[in-house]
């Protein structure tokens, strides 16, 4: 016996199918139900311990808020100076969580299972941008939100984590409970004719 | 609208980002069994609430997390220092 | 209803498209005006000269300005998206169809019936109804009160305007696109600098839309355009027209509220928040009005609103019109007027003749200039018909149908008082300016003060270079413009007339504050200016005393002996001007008012037929598939758990994995319960507090592994208890090596209860031993069910056998659908929230925020002796010896049973001796329902000493009726724990 996996839209988890949640000549979004990943939580500060993550996971760690990781198809963002997301395939998820424990025995750096804790989104086209801003500020900063920054931040009342692929695609990890929500409200900024 | 640049994540951060966690350097005794009823009743409840600077607590919520001190003038809202838990020294605000 | 005497429009001139005529309605009357007119130009066009009534003696009053400033002509207003049931006329862009209404008057502003409060005026003075509706009691009279006065009328049609709300972050905010603003975003565009420059008007130019000016030779007009063709070329200018600032916040935020309208209406509103690191305030400024006797007749308007009016839209609001001014900018009326072909039979002037710059100009355009003169009175109910004008040796009357008053300006610096300004009063202009502005303020123009355009132009160029050079950017020279334009020259202010009655002269047109009230405010010693306004109502009404203050309080300088600066203004708050609750509100209603919290298996609670509530989350109550009714069906459900087995949704059950070398140690300083020596596989329930010793949170920890812990807040603590581990890790302990990792909604959660529970678990086919010897009460596995991973742990919320399964949310809808069909046989039941909670209740286990209040502490609730084992500390240890938590008078919490009658929750105890209410109380029922167990009534209560009490009879007062209550042990069912240990 196994049991059946559905992504947070309700369809199958299968990648073949493109989970487009709703689509205008100015934007889309779909569900990333492909994308997992995995929670590194360290129980003490070091570089030391950060490589040797690292080289468990795959990809290097970033030291620093914002820097979005790349390296093949993992990609490592940090979420605060102790813990990390690492995205992955989602069938990659049990492993890297079983490499990391295992390296590290006495949970100096845990993995945990998160997957499932986010709904991964992906929001493109030209008004993408625009439908986020009227959740709150993207950033406060001058020179803006840069193509490669990682942050998390509030949008519409809901802790985002934003990742900005490029100048019109985003993509966006939202807690699983709340995904419905986010997307209703987005597609109720979408509706309207600006 | 309060805005803090994080010491951590060091990014500008806007009041619904942040939680407030009240003065700051409220040290809690490593062993209270050893107060008197006042002494602990004063960690408890007893608290400045200066026409003027305050040192106090605040955390990047829904950013990166992390708790941090900013000594905040508490009229006109203008942040003179913030300093991280971590290393004790200080950021002087910009913008 | 038109005359010749009201306002009428022009052959010629104005901004207006003549070409393109708009009808509306006005009261029912089919209208006609133009695009371009405002709603208040259109009816002054159209002859309309009695706009409204006033708030308390319901005077006939009609526009007395063309803006945000105008006091009297409230309107509702309609178009073909949305409903305004309260705007100024000034403020409405004219659109096709538009329908617009009075909201002051019965039946109609033109015949008021309560108009004849007036004979009553001499009684109704400042604070009449403090004073004389006192007895024998306010809501004797309020009902009349409520429906003689108000502004708006309400109107539930669904709006059909688009909402948004925009987040932006611009280098400079220029507030106001008039020549000073226009100016200073010109010269800092092509900087390379982020420049949003807003206007509450549709289009640009300010005053430049109607004063004569010209610019290098060049009619105004040409040098908006070309300079608006300039911002527009900078792709880092955003401007923002039919935009109002309505107010400004620390680290210059504001908040804009931008139409956008087409030729229906206002099809669109964007509530913008916008952060800028230099702000520009080119706001302007506003005329002021005199005070004389009768001095609120429709017909009497403000100087620069004639002007506007004139030069704007190319209507005369009437056509033999008197001037009357303080200072020079009255002679620009004057002048205007007469080129606009309209009777201006004399211009009286309070100063004396040197001081008059323009009086020539004014003479040669044919305007008799009278100097050392006063208006004593006017004269006409619903339309001016004549002024009374006192000289120093000479009385004469005028018969005119229009008067233009000009007694100085006033800067618009209200949005730098909302930053805490304290606006200085400067003497020689006689007006209130901004001395400190915030940091990164520039304020010019009009809101600086400056009478001369030459001056406002330098203002601007000079703010631009400050700016400039602050943020390091190339600039642009501007080059120097030639202006020709008069000035606004001088003034010597004359606040109160030497002739006419007090008691006629109004200073607050919309409250109906007299000169008279301002005596008798001051005769009750009310002479500080925020009595003075809360007692007179001196610029309370909707116009935010924009026309009414700096007279008021000019006033109230001279009555009590001070300098108007002593006097001080009152504090200016936000919003600068009304903004719809719809507005801030935007899409946020229903669905989307606040996140709402969707179970991973959401879609089968809605297949299942389950009742739906907000917990927090969206839970299932009840079961529809379980009974027809919410009694009948909850009842199904507990019997199902007694009998053989229920399905319950835990989903939202906090879950925060704890890990590292001194992970155990940290949650101990939590937990009541020592956390620390957890096994591996073991599970242990406890409390945590806060440091005043009241319980805080409850829920089991289960230790995984070594250095591994899986804590189980609430569903509506768990948030809050991971930020609280995580700020004590931060803050107190930073050298202890642990982590702390929220991950609730990675997990879906579902309860197996009942003694059937074992064998439905078992065919989930685990892949670790379940049998009751090896996989005990309090222990949790971690393992595979169902071929997917999972952690299994064994504890009881219901007192059955109860095991609670926990897979990767993916899995939650599959799981639950598996549970119900693979249980064959065992007859699985979905249970909702209810039943859930009554099965605890029948234990006698708390429910958080149920059962425990802001006082609760462990020792109320049984667990002393928990505590008194500790030996280490924990948070909250200490306060557990304070005299509160020891006394002897706690409310402890206890069983009840009803010998006779339904127990409620929130049912209160009667204290000893007492049968009837009202009497003391000694606790209250928190948590209660019928038991199908035990076939009565029972509940949980918080009382008085209730440890010893156990036994006693008690009377409830209980929704009404006193029930007769025994105090038991909490726990009901089971209490030797027989059926959770199978």
């Amino acid at each position: 016996m196994r049991l059946e996996a559905q992504t947070v839209f309700g369809t199958s988890l299968d990648p073949a199918v493109p989970g487009a949640i709703f689509t205008s000549p100015s934007a889309t979004l779909r569900e990333r139900s492909d994308i997992g990943c995995i929670l590194l939580s360290a129980a003490i500060d070091g570089n030391g311990i950060l490589d040797a993550a690292g080289e468990a996971v795959g990809v290097e760690l970033p030291a620093t808020a914002g820097a979005y990781k790349t390296q093949e198809a993992r990609f490592a963002l940090m979420l605060s100076p102790r813990s990390w997301i690492v995205q992955c395939n989602i069938d990659e998820e049990t492993a890297l969580v079983g490499r990391v424990n295992a390296t590290f025995a006495d949970r100096t750096i845990n993995a945990s299972r998160f997957s499932d804790y986010l709904c991964w989104f992906e929001l493109c086209g030209p008004d993408g941008t625009l439908l986020l801003k009227e959740g709150g500020f993207l950033s406060l900063e001058r020179d803006g939100f840069r193509v490669g920054h990682a942050k998390r931040t509030l949008i519409a009342k809901v802790t985002a984590v934003l990742i900005r692929l490029d100048d019109q695609a985003w993509l966006i990890g939202i807690e699983r409970s709340r995904a419905r929500y986010f997307a209703d409200w987005l597609i109720s900024c979408a509706c309207l004719d600006r | 609208m309060i805005v803090i640049r994080c010491p951590y994540c060091n990014e500008q951060r806007t009041e619904e980002e942040l939680s407030y966690g009240g003065e700051a350097n409220i040290v809690r005794a490593i062993e209270p069994d050893t107060l008197s009823d006042t002494e602990w009743t004063d960690y408890l409840f007893m608290r400045n609430n200066p026409k003027g600077l305050l040192q106090e607590q605040w955390c990047c919520a829904a950013g990166c997390g992390q708790w941090f001190k900013i000594e905040r003038h508490t009229v006109t809202h203008e942040i003179t220092e913030v300093i991280r838990f971590d290393q004790q020294f200080s950021c002087k605000k910009d913008s | 209803m038109t005359s010749a005497k009201h306002g009428y429009r022009l052959a010629a001139g104005g901004v207006i498209d003549r070409q393109r005529a708009v009808s509306f309605s006005y009261n029912g009357d089919h209208l006609r005006g133009y695009a371009g007119d405002t709603l208040a130009s259109a009816l002054i066009a159209n002859g309309v000269g009695v706009i409204g009534r006033s708030f308390k003696y319901h005077r006939p009053r009609g526009f007395y300005g063309t803006g945000m400033e105008d006091p009297n002509s409230m309107l509702a207003v309609r178009d073909a998206y949305g409903f305004e049931p309260a705007i100024r006329a000034g403020q409405v862009r004219l659109s096709e169809g538009l329908e617009a209404c009075s909201v002051t008057g019965w039946p109609s502003p033109e015949f008021d019936v309560a108009a004849i409060a007036q004979l009553a005026s001499n009684v109704l003075g400042a604070g009449f109804y403090y004073k004389t509706m006192m007895w024998p009691n306010w809501r004797l009279f309020e009902p009349f009160i409520r429906r003689s006065t108000g502004f708006g009328r309400l109107d539930s049609a669904i709006s059909r305007r688009e909402m948004h709300h925009r987040h932006e972050v611009a280098d400079v905010l220029v507030i106001g696109g008039g020549p000073a603003g226009l100016t200073a975003a010109r010269q800092l565009a092509h900087s390379g600098l982020k420049i949003v420059l807003v206007d509450d008007q549709p289009r640009l130019g300010g005053a430049l839309l109607w004063e004569a000016v010209s610019f290098d030779g060049v009619p105004a007009s040409e040098w908006v355009d070309r300079t608006v063709d300039a911002l527009k070329a900078d792709a880092n200018v955003t401007i923002l027209t039919s935009t109002m600032a309505t107010a400004a916040y620390e680290d210059n935020a504001f908040t804009l509220v931008e139409q956008r309208a087409d030729e229906h209406g206002v099809r669109a509103e964007h509530h913008w928040k916008l952060r800028a690191a230099n702000v520009v305030l080119a706001t302007g400024m506003v005329d002021r009005p005199l005070l004389f006797a009768d001095n609120d007749r429709p017909g009497i308007m403000l100087g620069s609103s004639v002007r506007r009016l004139i030069g704007e839209f190319g209507v005369a609001p009437a056509d033999r019109l008197t001037v009357y001014t303080n200072n020079d900018s009255g002679y620009l009326t004057a002048i205007a007027a007469r080129k606009a072909g309209i009777d201006v039979p004399v211009l009286v002037d309070t100063r004396p003749q040197g001081q008059a710059i323009h009086a020539a100009a004014a003479e040669q355009s044919g305007v008799r200039c009278v100097f050392d003169s006063q208006i004593e009175g006017t004269s006409g109910y619903k339309h001016l018909k004549a002024v009374t004008v006192r000289g120093s040796s000479t009385v004469e009357s005028i018969r005119c149908s229009g008067l233009a008053v000009s007694g100085g300006w006033t800067p618009l610096i209200q949005l730098a008082g909302h930053r805490g300004v304290k606006p200085v009063y400067q003497e020689r202009e006689s007006m209130f300016v901004v001395r400190a502005a915030p940091p990164g303020w520039h304020v010019i123009g009009g809101a600086a003060g400056s009478l001369h355009l030459t001056t406002t132009l330098a203002q601007a160029r000079a703010a631009a270079s400050a700016i400039g050079s602050d943020r390091g950017v190339p600039m642009e020279q501007g080059a120097d413009v030639s202006v020709d334009c008069m000035s606004y020259g001088s003034i010597s202010p004359q606040w109160i007339p030497d002739c006419g009655a007090r008691s006629r002269m109004w200073v607050d047109f919309q409250n109906d504050v007299k000169v008279s009230d301002l005596d008798l405010a001051a005769r009750e010693n009310y002479v500080s200016v925020e009595h003075l306004k809360r007692y007179t109502t001196l610029g309370m009404g909707t116009d935010q005393g924009r026309t009414s203050n700096i007279n008021g309080l000019a006033v109230m300088a001279g009555l009590t002996d001070r300098t108007i600066n002593a006097v001080g203004t009152t504090t200016f708050r936000p919003p600068y001007s009304a903004v719809r609750m719809g507005t801030i509100a935007n899409r946020r209603d229903g669905d989307l008012h606040q996140p709402r919290r969707y179970l991973p298996a959401h879609a089968i609670h809605e297949k299942l037929g389950g009742v739906l509530e907000d917990f927090g989350w969206e839970r299932p109550d009840w079961y529809r598939s379980n009974g027809a009714d919410r009694e009948s069906a909850v009842e199904a459900e507990m019997v199902a758990v007694r009998n053989h087995v229920g399905v319950f949704d835990g989903s939202s059950l906090g879950k925060i994995e704890v890990t590292g070398p001194d992970a155990g140690l940290f949650l101990s300083r939590f937990y009541v319960s020592n956390m620390a020596t957890l096994k591996p596989g073991g599970v242990r329930y406890s409390v945590m507090l806060k440091e005043d010793g009241v319980i805080f949170d409850d829920g089991v920890v289960a230790c995984l592994g070594p250095n591994h812990f899986l804590a189980g807040p609430t569903s509506g603590n768990a948030e809050a208890v991971a930020g609280w581990f995580e700020q004590w890790r931060q803050t107190e302990w930073p050298t202890m090596r642990v982590a702390v990792a929220p991950v609730t909604a990675n997990w879906a959660s579902i309860a197996i209860a009942g003694p059937c529970a074992r064998d439905l678990l078992a065919r989930l086919e685990p892949d670790f031993d379940i049998s009751p010897e090896v996989f005990r009460h309090m222990q949790v596995r971690e393992g595979h069910v169902a071929g997917v991973p999972a952690r299994v742990a064994r504890v009881s919320f219901t007192g059955e056998l109860q095991y609670e399964v926990s897979v990767p949310s993916r899995y939650a809808a599959s799981l639950l659908n598996t549970l119900l069909e693979r249980g064959s046989g065992l007859t699985p039941r979905a249970v909702g929230m209810e039943a859930w909670l009554r099965l605890r209740l029948e234990k006698g286990y708390i429910h958080l925020g149920s059962d425990t209040n802001g006082r609760t502490t462990p020792l109320d609730i049984g667990m002393g002796g928990i505590v008194a084992k500790r030996k280490d500390d924990f948070l909250g240890k200490r306060s557990l010896s304070l005299a509160f938590a020891t006394s002897e008078e706690r409310e402890q919490l206890v069983g009840v049973e009803a010998i006779g009658g339904t127990l409620q929750a929130g049912g209160r105890i009667l204290a000893s001796g007492h049968e009837r209410t009202p009497c003391p109380s000694e606790g209250y029922i928190t948590s209660a329902c019928f038991s199908p167990s035990l076939g009565k009534s029972i509940g949980l209560a918080l009382v008085v000493r209730g440890n010893e009490r156990k036994g006693e009879t008690v009377s409830v007062f209980s929704d009404g009726s006193i029930i007769r209550c025994r105090l038991t042990s909490p726990t009901f069912y089971d209490a030797e724990n027989k059926r959770l240990n199978t």
